[in-house]
């Protein structure tokens, strides 16, 4: 017993020196499968996966699944983003109605200033939260919602 | 060991060491250079502790010069990307923010309950993302447990580092405050990112901030997060591993280490054990343990702490040789330098993968800095 316990402990320590060589070699497939769990940065960071396309005049408009979800269940209040793309360059203002999921809202951003005011919030958009251009030049403004649920 | 055998041991390190260290292309005569000083340091060291049997020192130059250098090529990396080393809000949002190792424990319960990150970053396909430094991680855990903390962290050294300073200690981390530290933090940030859906450490605790990134100040709460960092750094940088001779930080703060892997360390096929048929009580190796890893009862049992980094600072030191590397399962004391060959080889590749790769890129920015003045 005591012989098959030394043996495999050897054999067990070196094996893990070569799956060690393997997590470092391949790391791409031990990185698949921790992508394949579905674990994901918060979409209160990331702003939550594209649900729209909207072909505009000058630019692609893409909308944002609303954020409310968090790990203990919906919130109150949450966001819903909005991603401009120039074609090739965006236009000095956007004038922007949006429908997505029931929350109706108009909004118009000035591109040189960056900034956002809330031209009509409908029933539940709140406020703008932020404007921002990320590194791929797209614009991106973040509008506060209500939850229609809560 | 003698000299040949010493050499054939050796052999097979130097083309291991070789994937990975000159697995891409060098894009300019200043990484060549750095990647042929760190290939070259990294054999030498290597056949050095084959050839004497010590482990520590040459462990520790390397642990400590990454941990020193790791800023300039991360700090270097930021300002190229982003173009500072601050990191504004579009950076967070549009989720570009390098992981550390050090945010694993604020994702545990999210991403069990909710399959959600609480981090800025990206999954694959960035610098640092999240998946490629889990993978890390977790592989190292795997292999050889909590000899993450003394192999492959590369913050580690900071403490390390200040600790040397001082002959002799003024303080003592041994009291149940110190001890419950971490795990108190380790629960407190567990739950308030669980809660906030934020990396709570990183945005308001973690020590290392000052020498990485930090938010731009431009608000009350920026000004106090600045404040708190440094002081966090002052504190658990350089004031107690100063007073203390320990690894403060990784001891007594880190969420991760001396909680987290610890537990896990106690699986670990790798330990370090004492031959209480040798030992002589004469408790060196509790006064010099960087990692508080060893108490009287390891004395009388054998067993070192599941704290245990595997540093060997106490295996080099035993006036009796009564400390030695182990794997779980042989028979204590039998090939005790089949044990430390077996693990030395798992612990200074991941040395070379990860703390290699670190002095290789700031080596290479510094001289280009300095052909560039
Ligand atoms: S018990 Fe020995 S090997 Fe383990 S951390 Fe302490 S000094 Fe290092």
């Amino acid at each position: 017993m005591n012989r098959f316990k030394s043996i495999f402990g050897y054999v067990t320590a070196v094996a893990l020196f070569f799956f060690l060589m393997f997590s470092f070699i391949r790391s791409d497939i031990l990185e698949k499968l921790i992508v394949a769990t579905g674990i994901h940065p918060t979409e209160w960071y990331s702003g939550g996966k594209v649900i729209t396309i909207k072909q505009c005049n000058g630019y692609v408009l893409e909308i944002h699944q609303p954020v409310f979800n968090t790990v203990y269940g919906d919130v109150t209040y949450g966001f819903v983003q909005l991603t401009f793309k120039g074609q090739p360059d965006l236009p000095d203002i956007i004038h922007q109605a949006v429908s997505i999921d029931n929350y109706d809202f108009t909004i118009e951003t000035d591109v040189k200033t960056l900034t956002t005011k809330m031209v009509n919030p409908g029933k539940y958009a709140q406020k703008i939260v932020w404007t921002y251009t990320f590194s791929d030049k797209s614009l991106n403004v973040r509008v506060g919602l209500k939850n229609q649920k809560k | 060991m003698k000299t040949y055998k010493a050499v054939l041991v050796a052999v097979p390190m130097l083309f291991i060491s070789a994937l990975f260290v000159f697995h891409s292309k060098a894009d300019s005569i200043e990484t060549m250079t750095s990647n042929i000083i760190v290939y070259v340091l990294m054999n030498v060291f290597f056949f050095m502790m084959v050839l004497t049997g010590k482990t520590y020192k040459y462990r520790m130059i390397i642990f400590i010069s990454a941990a020193l250098l790791f800023p300039i090529g991360f700090i270097y990396h930021n300002i190229i990307a982003r173009g500072s080393m601050l990191v504004s809000l579009s950076t967070i949002y549009e989720c570009k923010v390098p992981f550390c190792h050090i945010v694993t424990p604020m994702l545990i319960i999210p991403a069990a309950l909710a399959k959600t990150i609480p981090f800025p970053g990206t999954m694959t396909g960035s610098y640092a993302s999240i998946a490629s430094m889990l993978v890390l991680l977790f592989s190292a855990i795997i292999v050889i447990g909590r000899g993450w903390c003394a192999w492959g962290c590369f913050y580690g050294g900071w403490d390390e580092c200040v600790s040397k300073f001082r002959k002799k200690p003024l303080y003592s981390l041994n009291n149940r405050f110190w001890k419950l530290l971490p795990y108190a933090v380790l629960v407190f940030v567990a739950l308030m990112a669980t809660y906030t859906l934020t990396p709570v450490y990183c945005q308001w605790l973690c020590p290392f901030k000052p020498v990485t990134e930090f938010k731009a100040v431009s608000t009350i709460q920026d000004i106090i997060t600045a404040v708190v960092f440094f002081s966090m750094f002052i504190i658990f940088l350089i004031v107690l591993p100063l007073l203390t001779k320990k690894r403060a930080q990784c001891t007594c703060f880190c969420p991760l280490g001396p909680t987290i892997i610890a537990f896990l360390n106690r699986f670990n096929i790798f330990t370090v054990r004492i031959d209480t048929t040798k030992c002589i009580n004469c408790g060196k190796c509790i006064k010099i343990c960087p990692l508080n890893a060893i108490d009287e009862k390891s004395l009388i049992t054998g067993k070192t702490l599941s704290q245990c980094a595997k540093c060997a600072r106490c295996i080099d030191e035993c006036p009796r040789k009564a400390i030695m590397y182990y794997i779980r399962g042989t028979k204590l004391g039998v090939h005790p330098n089949a044990a430390r060959l077996i693990y030395l080889y798992s612990a200074w590749i991941l040395m070379v993968a990860v703390l290699g790769g670190i002095i290789s890129t700031s080596l290479s920015i510094i001289f280009k800095l300095l052909l560039h003045l």
